[in-house]
């Protein structure tokens, strides 16, 4: 197929592809500094100042993410829209609303810290076996590491991150001030989404985790037989 | 006339086809129409189930003035037909999923107002007021503004469905009916007129309030240029398809879904940045953005040098 294409689109493809390897690079690297500075923060000044130190930094990092909704409407992905939008709101929501809007204690709470560790330990594994994947086969390794680690790290995820939006909903609910109804209205919406998308929500993502991971092991054993 | 007949192999993707035959044979001159109404035919389904696709994959579309020869079809070329499920046809979706909010928001506004707040929870009066009880306070201003807006909207959308829009008759899956009419019915219904008639809601200041109003005005005008815009492409009863150009479209691949999201931006200014209304504009702006993006690459695909690519898709600058 590509090579019947004009040599014009056959030059984006490639440029498309450099673009998606410095993307996905540079969000693992900056999510590998996540890491760092949460470990980092959490031995020196302890689990509670963890939100000081690092919060705003990840709170950009996680916008980034941002980038992956464009990507899938401009088509330099197949991934279709509605799965990274999911993906993407449900951490947005995170750093924005629940932590982001309010001086919220949920800030200091250890949820928060490991809520990161996990975030960001998925995060850079799953940048650099996407960079990897695009310049050819990822080593074993990564690909060991992208379908195993889940296991582990997506229930600690989602257990903090609905802890946290627990925790928040009575700062929620203050936000705006007396007399503004925004707060009343926000903290409706993170009930619905604490009590009716997480619980199916997580369900979705792990079986579909667990399918992708029977795909890869069988697709080894073919490759090797 | 004159040329030779061809003969198709027929191959069924995906579940087969209990009266699919073998191979049919065609005139060289037949179009591609003819070649689907002959396997609807010989399959006793109805045409619009059936979609066919060469040996390479690629989608046969139907045309009524292509022929076989044009369409790159050979004797002995193979094609594989699949039964795409019961269908329903775009205009009937559209009259239904919009019937929705349509009804339900003058529905809530002026007969279920008292009744709902009675049941269901909203948010506490702003101190310093004593809280009226829901059935008898009277709507704001902003809140018999925004009914009149979101109703005018949609019978603008019905009247365009009926009258206006020149669907390509071609149909859709009958499920779709159901995921379109939930998301309309539920989202762009229930929640929003739920979220705006609350009895307790202040009325939106004048700043917000005039210029939303006169943008939303704008934003429907433009809308509705569009649409005759895109109408005036296809010839009635035809399938034709052509580049658009004129108001908007120099600008932006889809300025119908431009202005049709600026238009739910007012309609949220209105509501004074009511956060359900501001969602519901900000989701339909990624959804439309996406079909935008889509539409950028089939006329790419589909016209190649003789159409200019755009830059923006839907919001100049943005995306």
């Amino acid at each position: 197929m590509a090579s019947r294409l004009p040599a014009s689109q056959r030059r984006s493809l490639t440029l498309k592809a450099n673009y998606l390897v410095a993307y996905n690079t540079l969000s693992a690297a900056l999510w590998a500094v996540v890491l760092a500075r949460v470990v980092a923060t959490s031995a020196r000044d302890g689990v509670e100042n963890v939100y000081e130190n690092v919060g705003n930094y990840v709170k950009w990092t996680q916008t980034l993410a941002l980038m992956e909704i464009v990507h899938a409407i401009v088509g330099v992905v197949r991934t279709p829209l509605f799965t990274t939008l999911t993906q993407v709101a449900s951490r947005f929501n995170l750093v924005w609303p629940v932590l982001g809007f309010t001086a919220t204690p949920m800030r200091s709470s250890p949820a928060y810290a490991a809520m990161l560790l996990a975030w960001s330990v998925t995060e850079i594994i799953r940048y650099s076996y996407y960079a990897a994947n695009l310049q050819g086969e990822p080593p074993a390794w990564l690909s060991a590491l992208r379908y195993n680690t889940f296991f582990v790290l997506y229930p600690v995820g989602i257990v903090t991150e609905m802890w946290e939006i627990y925790g928040a909903m009575g700062d929620l609910e203050a936000f705006g001030g007396a007399g503004s109804s925004v707060g009343w209205w926000l903290a409706a919406l993170e009930k619905v989404v604490l009590y009716a998308t997480y619980v199916p929500g997580s369900y979705v993502m792990y079986t579909h985790m667990m399918r992708q991971r029977r795909k890869m092991i069988r697709g080894k054993k073919v490759v090797r037989n | 006339m004159g040329q030779p007949d061809l003969t198709l192999r027929l191959q069924p993707r995906g579940k087969p086809l209990p009266n699919l035959p073998g191979e049919i044979t065609v005139p060289a001159d037949a179009s591609i129409d003819a070649v689907y109404d002959a396997v609807a035919r010989k399959t006793k389904y109805p045409v619009h189930r059936l979609r066919i696709t060469r040996s390479d994959s690629s989608h046969l579309q139907r045309s009524s003035s292509t022929t076989v020869t044009a369409a790159n079809l050979f004797d002995g070329s193979s094609l594989f037909i699949k039964d795409l499920g019961p269908q329903i046809g775009w205009r009937t979706t559209y009259i239904i999923e919009y019937l929705g909010p349509l009804l339900i928001h003058p529905l809530t506004l002026y007969l279920l107002r008292p009744f709902l707040y009675t049941y269901l929870p909203y948010p506490p009066p702003p101190l310093a007021t004593t809280h009226a009880s829901a059935s008898t306070t009277p709507p704001t201003r902003a809140q018999t503004t925004l009914c009149a807006m979101i109703t005018l909207h949609y019978i603008k959308r019905e009247l365009e469905t009926i009258f206006v829009h020149r669907f390509s008759a071609a149909t859709m899956p009958a499920t779709n009916l159901i995921k379109n009419s939930a998301y309309y019915w539920s989202l762009g219904g229930l929640l929003l007129a739920y979220t705006l008639y609350y009895p307790t809601a202040a009325d939106t200041a004048d700043y917000l309030y005039y210029p939303g109003l006169a943008l939303w005005i704008f934003a429907e005008l433009s809308n509705f240029s569009t649409h005759m815009t895109l109408r005036g492409l296809r010839r009635p009863g035809s399938r034709d398809r052509g580049i658009p150009t004129g108001y908007g479209f120099s600008t932006v691949t889809c300025p119908n879904y431009s202005f049709e999201v600026l238009g739910w931006f007012a309609v949220a200014a209105v509501a004074g940045g009511s956060l359900p209304a501001l969602g519901f504009a900000l989701f339909g702006a990624v959804v439309q953005a996406n079909w935008a993006g889509m539409r950028e690459r089939r006329y790419r695909k589909e016209f190649g040098d003789k159409y200019k690519k755009k830059k923006w898709v839907l919001i100049p600058f943005v995306v």
